[in-house]
């Protein structure tokens, strides 16, 4: 499947990669159907959000349908739609209204969690599959195909 | 858009602290922008000053109501004080981040200039690998303008708001000026969880159209080309949406 791909700063390209396996019981497989392109990427791209690691997919926007979960996802059921993006630091954030309140536990790792990890298992910008590491997927309850989770979205 | 840059935007209005009537400025009208404007709608702001520098980006932001400001034309933080009487924002949102550039033209140019060793140093220490190659890749050469800019916007005893990414090696921030301000200062990445099923239930309520920020659509295949044309801040790519087998097109 083709998914665009972080090589070196100003350097990404559309690759072949390899289909997603479940890889932890928290992962899940998702059929996107639509993703997006964010300014957050830039700065990867740009070398202003330093220490991507070659390899990583790029993308972290994505509306899909939900083919494959570990044992672990409680909350979403195969050929379900969800939308998620990529949660960076693992219920540690915990905005209040008017202020933030932070667990320390993880928050000063959020980001390199989130590229190293997150990001190069978790890359939505593909042509197909999304292996859901660990992100925050929204179940659609109401929706009943990807086609509507996109309109959703859109 | 639900899945990222709404809830973004949206927790960059929650955490200004935005009170019906609120004045506010939101520094970047890209797309994180554009949803920080449309929330601060739905907290019902006062007013909402917008400031940036691309002409299509700011008509979006006067589209949806907001009072804009072209750094180009015009010295945003003079604009701003007349604009607000001059005591300043009650609430200022930094949603450009790292890669800000400052004036090219206009009044605020001169003042740029001046500090330009001090933002090629920032960019030095902040970026020690870049790699840009014809109009890509190119890192903003002003890392603290935007930030600065906000935090001198604010009233006393303003809040600032920053969503705007920014990496653990950028050290640059105006501290002493917001400490003498009495400012109030939050700031991070979006906890999505929270928002996402908010801003569902608000986009299906009919209460504002997040498609209206999309601009283009198409495949992965082209997706590198279109890196490069919203890198390049082109006119029109605001935002693009990747769908299988769609050739790309313009939505808007």
């Amino acid at each position: 499947m083709k998914a665009v791909v972080f090589h070196a700063v100003g350097d990404i390209r559309v690759d072949d990669v390899p289909e997603p396996q479940l890889q932890a019981p928290t992962d899940s497989i998702v059929r996107i159907t639509a993703s997006a392109i964010c300014g957050t990427d830039l700065h990867m791209v740009r070398g202003t959000l330093p220490g991507m690691k070659p390899g990583t997919i790029l993308g972290h926007e994505a509306v899909g349908v939900v083919e494959e979960t570990g044992r672990d996802v409680r909350n979403l059921k195969a050929w379900r739609p969800c939308c998620g993006s990529v949660d960076y630091c693992l219920r540690v954030l915990r905005p209040l209204p008017g202020r933030l309140s932070l667990s320390v536990r993880q928050c000063q790792s959020q980001w390199t969690f989130s590229r190293h990890l997150l990001f190069r298992r978790a890359g939505a910008n593909r042509s197909y599959p999304w292996l859901a590491g660990r992100v925050c997927p929204h179940p659609f309850r109401e929706c009943r195909s990807g086609e509507a989770a996109g309109r959703s979205q859109r | 858009m639900l899945s990222d840059i709404f809830p973004t935007g949206y927790f960059g209005a929650d955490i200004a602290e935005i009170e019906p009537g609120d004045t506010l400025a939101v520094f970047g009208c890209g797309p994180v922008g554009q949803f920080t404007i449309a929330s601060a709608k739905l907290m019902d702001a006062g007013r909402i000053l917008a400031v940036d520098c691309i002409p299509s980006r700011l008509d979006m932001a006067r589209e949806q109501g907001a009072e804009v400001i072209d750094f180009n034309g015009e010295d945003p933080l003079e604009a701003i004080k007349n604009l607000t009487g001059g005591i300043g924002v009650d609430r200022a949102i930094d949603a450009v981040g790292v890669d800000s550039v400052s004036a090219k033209q206009g009044p605020a140019a001169k003042e740029a200039e001046q500090m330009a060793q001090q933002f090629r140093q920032e960019v030095h220490q902040i970026a020690s690998v870049t790699n840009p190659q014809g109009d890509n890749w190119h890192p903003g050469e002003a890392p603290s303008q935007a930030i600065t800019w906000a935090v001198k916007a604010l009233a006393k005893a303003g809040t600032l708001s920053v969503i705007g990414v920014y990496p653990e090696t950028d050290q640059f921030f105006p501290l002493g000026t917001a400490m003498n301000k009495n400012l109030y200062l939050n700031m991070g990445n979006c906890n999505h969880r929270k928002y996402i099923p908010i801003l569902i239930d608000i986009v299906r309520r009919g209460k504002t159209d997040p498609a209206k920020v999309l601009t283009q659509v198409g495949p992965v295949s082209s997706a590198i080309e279109a890196y490069k044309a919203f890198d390049s801040r082109q006119p029109g790519w605001m935002k693009v949406e990747l769908k299988p087998d769609v050739a790309m097109t313009a939505t808007a």
